[in-house]
């Protein structure tokens, strides 16, 4: 069945006193909450907090008990689900790929379901996986066991964005990656968010990821709405004492003097370490393998530079040292707070950590730090 | 006379190319039906929820008949030969084939079918898209046990004159020639072996396939 294009660009989605009830438990308790179109707005509470359950409300997977959702002003439940829900992407935790088809079949199954032309769905699924930065050639005959969970991770997404939908619903979507990975997503995702320009409802526990992702949190509690802010806003003025602890707004910047880079750095190991005398397409390739998104360019011993798995993927003519850039280099000794303000001066929002030889030992993200730091 | 000149002997006399033909003509025939059926009823059963039981008690019932008295029981309706034959080897076979699709179906993981709800997948695309491809291997199963039953009663046939590899086995027993026993015996028994493994192997495919790991 073909089904109709709903909207194009939203004006914001209104959740307007939402209620429902499972038995005489709450999973949500009148509930009201205004996305602003365009926005990325991050659900976050404890596990049964209920922070779910709005999403799914949006697309129809739940239907409220009492209140209503509306997009752009339109009640939701005069839409067909089926067409609803295919106006909005929506990404879950990894097991999210259909196991018997292909990565092309994966990203490329609404639009078959819609009656595309094979040649279309082809360029689509193509562009989308150059977005995701995964190599149409090697990646999309795979199965999804083929894939590390990042690349799954990846395709996930990609299926998403399908029928370029303007509204993206994320149900934990980095939640089951390990913490390397986890910032290189994030951070790859931070990056495509704005490409997109789309309306995103966005669920997870981690507080540092919506720090990172959402231009406003929206903090759970017990099945109702604690309070909605910007980062600022909850960090310097906590309503309640649920959102001070949630955000650690007693911490914030307590320890900065008293620690050094290595206190907060990244270990590397040595999948991070490529010779920059490599051909640059192995090395993108290696990386992949390794799904890693970037890397230290060595020789002999001596640190060349970083490189980047995205500007590999645009271009990786020649060998890797021929792209690497100069990386600020921290000993593990140094004090954090220098370190930062060095990183801020140079506008760099990564840098390498180094033992006293000279070894490279760590990365060290500016966001990541001042996010554990808050 | 020497072993091969025995065989051939048998192979020519009892026209043993012509039995294998019929044999697995009707074969064919009844699994091919069967396999439809099957996987229609499995379907329909998966979507009619409380029709499953009654239906499946009936077909629990039907295979408790012994072969034999089915085949005889068909016998007024059907008359002799293959007629009867073909639709015993079906009734045989409906129900593991009906039962496996129908587990099958039910038993994909239900993350699966959350994802694909999210995604904008309507019921009938969640069957054809998701549960069917995912349910094959089972369904494939299903088919390879319904084969070995099929094998089975397309052999008794040979008692109600229908032709097939049942034909000389039954001349054997009658004239109690253990030649004609031994190599019609043997070459069934061939038969079926081969055609089990042809299936057991389109089976592993498809699980390999399911796995995504070819």
């Amino acid at each position: 069945m073909t089904s109709r294009r709903l909207f194009d660009k939203i004006q914001g989605i209104t959740i307007s006193h939402v209620t429902k009830k499972y038995g005489s438990i709450y999973a949500v308790r009148d509930v009201s909450l205004d996305v602003i179109g365009g926005e990325l707005l991050v659900l976050i509470g404890p596990s049964g907090s209920g922070k779910t359950t709005p999403l799914r409300m949006v697309n129809r997977l739940i239907e409220p008990d009492e209140g209503s959702i509306s997009i752009d002003g339109q009640d939701i439940r005069g839409h067909d689900p089926v067409t609803l829900r295919r106006n909005m992407g929506y990404v879950i935790q990894q097991i999210g790929l259909f196991p018997h088809m292909s990565v092309r079949e994966n990203i490329g199954l609404i639009p078959r379901l819609e009656g595309w032309p094979r040649d279309d769905i082809n360029a689509r699924v193509d562009e989308l996986l150059s977005l995701v930065a995964l190599p149409p050639e090697v990646f999309s005959k795979r199965y999804p066991q083929e894939l590390s969970g990042g690349q799954q991770q990846r395709v996930g997404l990609a299926r998403a964005l399908a029928m370029d939908p303007p509204i993206l619903l994320m149900d934990e979507p980095f939640g089951a990656l390990d913490p390397i990975l986890r910032m290189q997503l994030q951070d790859e995702f931070a990056r495509v968010k704005g490409e997109l320009g789309k309306t995103i409802l966005f669920v997870t526990h981690d507080i540092e990821e919506s720090f990172k992702l959402g231009d406003r949190i929206a903090i759970m509690r017990d099945a109702s709405l604690d309070q909605v802010g910007t980062a600022d806003e909850l960090i310097f003025h906590p309503e309640s004492a649920f959102v001070a602890d949630i955000v650690d707004a007693n911490k914030k910047y307590k320890h900065v003097d008293t620690m050094c880079v290595g206190d907060v750095a990244y270990a590397l190991d040595d999948d991070y370490l490529l010779d920059g005398r490599m051909d640059g397409k192995d090395a993108l390739s290696s990386m992949h393998e390794n799904d890693i998104e970037v890397a230290l360019a060595m020789e002999g011993g001596e640190i060349i530079g970083l490189v980047n798995a995205l500007s590999l993927y645009r271009d990786a003519q020649g060998r890797l040292r021929d792209h690497a850039f100069e990386p600020l280099i921290f000993d593990a000794n140094d004090s954090l707070s220098a370190a930062l303000s060095e990183m801020k001066a140079h506008g760099i929002s990564m840098a390498v950590v180094t033992s006293r030889d000279g070894q490279p030992t760590g990365m060290i993200s500016m966001n990541e730090t001042l996010l554990r730091l808050v | 006379m020497n072993l091969i000149d025995r065989v051939m002997d048998v192979w020519e006399l009892q026209q043993l190319t012509q039995r294998t033909v019929e044999h697995l003509t009707m074969f064919a025939i009844a699994l091919i039906v069967a396999s439809i059926v099957g996987v229609m009823v499995g379907v329909i059963v998966y979507r009619r929820f409380r029709v499953a039981t009654v239906l499946f008690n009936v077909l629990n019932i039907a295979e408790t008949i012994p072969t034999l008295a089915l085949l005889v029981l068909l016998l007024p309706l059907l008359g002799l030969g293959m007629k009867p034959t073909i639709v015993t080897s079906i009734i045989y076979s409906i129900l593991p084939i009906a039962r496996n699709t129908y587990t099958g179906l039910t038993s994909v993981d239900k993350e699966h079918i959350f994802v694909a709800e999210a995604l904008g997948l309507s019921d009938s695309e969640i069957l054809r898209k998701v549960r069917f491809p995912l349910a094959l291997p089972l369904i494939a199963g299903g088919i390879r046990i319904a084969l070995v039953f099929t094998m089975g009663v397309v052999t008794l046939g040979g008692l109600i004159a229908a032709g097939g590899l049942g034909a000389p086995l039954q001349t054997g027993i009658q004239l109690y020639d253990k030649d004609i026993i031994i190599v019609t015996g043997l070459w069934v028994g061939l038969l079926a072996l081969v055609l089990d493994s042809v299936a057991g192997m389109i089976e592993h495919r498809l699980e390999v396939n399911r796995d995504g790991t070819r």
